[in-house]
């Protein structure tokens, strides 16, 4: 699974970041970093999640 | 008339009385002392602070002027230091860096659960932020299934139309109380958008058992005795809990789009779903974080646009230009000004004032050695109100907010008034939404203003409140047609 973000969208709500802090990171001028380049299989639903909980949909999934 | 006068003249006594009272228990001569000698070699500093007060320490200062005290604080002592408060010594930290080591929790030794528990446990006992670590993330990945971006969009759906119902009642006059008009029209809505009921008959006991509880919390004195503010608040739990257990067995077999129905039929990926008491629990607890929050940041935003009408005129300039009374999901991106409006009323009155954790193990924040057993209060509000942080930090300017003076991104943690890590507030998208749907509305049916210089004495319950009503002289505008974009030409 790869997750792209897009900064244009992204608000700095940082849903994405509570959830899993180790695959999101939001810097400090606020905007979200995808921080690994493969999603871990544990991992693979509460991405969905988090994409899903993202309230600006600034966060897309796609299996790959 | 004359009992709303004599109303507020009492309760302008009774919060100088207050305020004289603080002002006097801070001139008790208490020693700075160290909180806790740091291990040797440990390269830690210690906590500096004073207790305060025998036995109740700083509890009143703390409580009723909460930002002068916090301030006084910082300058004594610096982001971290420590005071006496009801019987135990409680570490508070200010300022970003801090916050962030707190709030991030990277080593797994702030505990929420008995931070809250003290305060408020036995009337918000299992809701999410009394659950710590792995236990909290079993249920915040079941809870956040109730607000995903289509479960707002559904909530926003029954928001709207609960909205116009509400307001029905306000009646426009020189002498129009916005706190309580707002704090009602917010509980008629949460029962409707969190309920999926017209409590009608049992409106007003549900209100008050839910008052009661939350006022439980502030209770100074700490235990169940008979007509005291603690019994009254537990009391308040039971009938709130009688009632959700009452509507469950309907709920669970409906199918609403009200978020009693949405926790009755989450489930996480793996299939699991929330017992009963869950449920009720995470439903009292979801009232308390979305509602006197929500009143707060609509009442001050209320106010503070009173006082500078040129923001109100720019803000329904911008509601008028979106075209519609009732907002829709996308609409929220459609409206910037009032969302920079909406972030420095955030910042200027955090309706969560602070955060509160306790240390399961020795640890360390910002370099200084904090035992274990230690509550620690994350002073969020006093924070965004610091000039080390905010230029001219408490004078209204939502334009600090904009891209080109971006003060709020000095620091991750610089405007943090939903809190963060693992706890950070889930409804926070939910509580703007709502927020900014009651304001669009307010803008297109109402003026209103209040006397220049006129500030609100302001007390502590989740965060700060105004203790005087919030009186705003409203004026209903003539009905007309918002404008649509590109075919009405400019509003006004």
């Amino acid at each position: 699974m790869k997750i792209t973000a897009d900064p244009a969208r992204c608000a700095d709500h940082g849903m994405c970041e509570a959830l899993l802090p180790n695959v999101f990171q939001v810097d400090d001028t606020g905007v979200v970093r995808v921080a690994v380049e493969q999603v871990p299989d544990g991992d693979i639903a509460d991405v969905r999640l988090a994409v899903d909980s993202c309230p600006v949909a600034a966060l897309r999934a796609e299996d790959n | 008339m004359l009992s709303i006068t004599v109303h507020r003249a009492t309760r302008k006594i009774a919060h100088r009385a207050r305020h004289t009272i603080a002002a006097l228990a801070e001139r008790f001569p208490s020693p700075t002392r160290a909180l806790a000698d740091p291990p040797p070699g440990s390269g830690l500093r210690p906590i500096p602070g004073d207790y305060g007060l025998p036995i109740i320490g700083h509890a009143i200062p703390a409580m009723t002027d909460n930002l002068d005290f916090a301030r006084r604080r910082f300058t004594r002592y610096g982001p971290v230091q420590w005071s006496g408060l009801l019987g135990r010594r409680v570490v508070m930290v200010i300022g970003p860096e801090a916050t962030e080591e707190v709030l991030t929790d990277r080593d797994k030794v702030f505990s929420a659960q008995r931070g809250y528990d003290f305060l408020i446990g036995p009337f918000f006992h299992g809701g999410i932020l009394l659950r710590d670590f792995e236990e909290h993330r079993y249920h915040r990945r079941i809870l956040q299934q109730a607000f995903t971006r289509p479960r707002l969009v559904g909530y926003l759906d029954i928001t709207s139309p609960a909205i116009e119902d509400g307001m029905r009642d306000w009646t426009p006059g020189s002498d129009f109380e916005l706190y309580p008009a707002a704090k009602h029209l917010l509980l008629s809505l949460s029962s409707k958008v969190f309920m999926g009921a017209d409590l009608g008959g049992e409106a007003a006991r549900l209100e008050r058992a839910f008052i009661d509880a939350v006022r439980g919390g502030q209770a100074l004195v700490r235990t169940n005795l008979p007509g005291g503010m603690w019994a009254r608040g537990l009391r308040g739990r039971a009938v709130l809990e009688d009632y959700c257990r009452r509507e469950l067995p309907a709920k669970r077999a409906g199918a609403g789009e009200d978020l009693f129905s949405v926790l009755c039929h989450t489930a996480s990926t793996e299939g699991h779903t929330f017992t009963d008491q869950d449920i009720v629990d995470h439903l009292i607890f979801v009232l308390l974080g979305a509602h006197d929050t929500s009143t707060i940041a609509l009442s001050m935003m209320g106010y503070e646009l009173g006082l500078h009408p040129e923001w109100q005129e720019r803000l329904r300039a911008e509601s008028l230009a979106l075209g519609k009374e009732r907002l829709d999901y996308d609409d929220l991106d459609r409206l910037p000004a009032l969302d920079l409006v909406f972030k420095e009323i955030l910042r200027m009155y955090s309706p969560v004032g602070q955060q509160v954790r306790e240390t399961v193990r020795d640890t360390a924040v910002a370099g200084h050695f904090v035992p274990a057993n230690t509550p620690v209060i994350v002073a969020s509000y006093p924070a965004m109100r610091l000039a080390d942080f905010w230029h001219d930090p408490d004078t209204f300017d939502p334009e600090r907010f904009t891209a080109d003076r971006h003060e709020d991104k000095s620091h991750r943690y610089a405007w943090a008034p939903f809190g963060g890590g693992a706890h950070k507030c889930i409804g926070l998208y939910f509580g703007g939404m709502t927020v900014k749907a009651i304001m669009h509305r307010m803008l297109l049916r109402y003026r209103w203003s209040v006397p220049a210089g006129y500030t609100p004495p302001m007390g502590w319950a989740t965060g700060p409140i105004p203790l005087d009503g919030l009186p705003i002289h409203l004026e209903q505008l003539p009905a007309r047609t918002p404008v649509q974009h590109g075919i009405g030409g400019e509003p006004e």
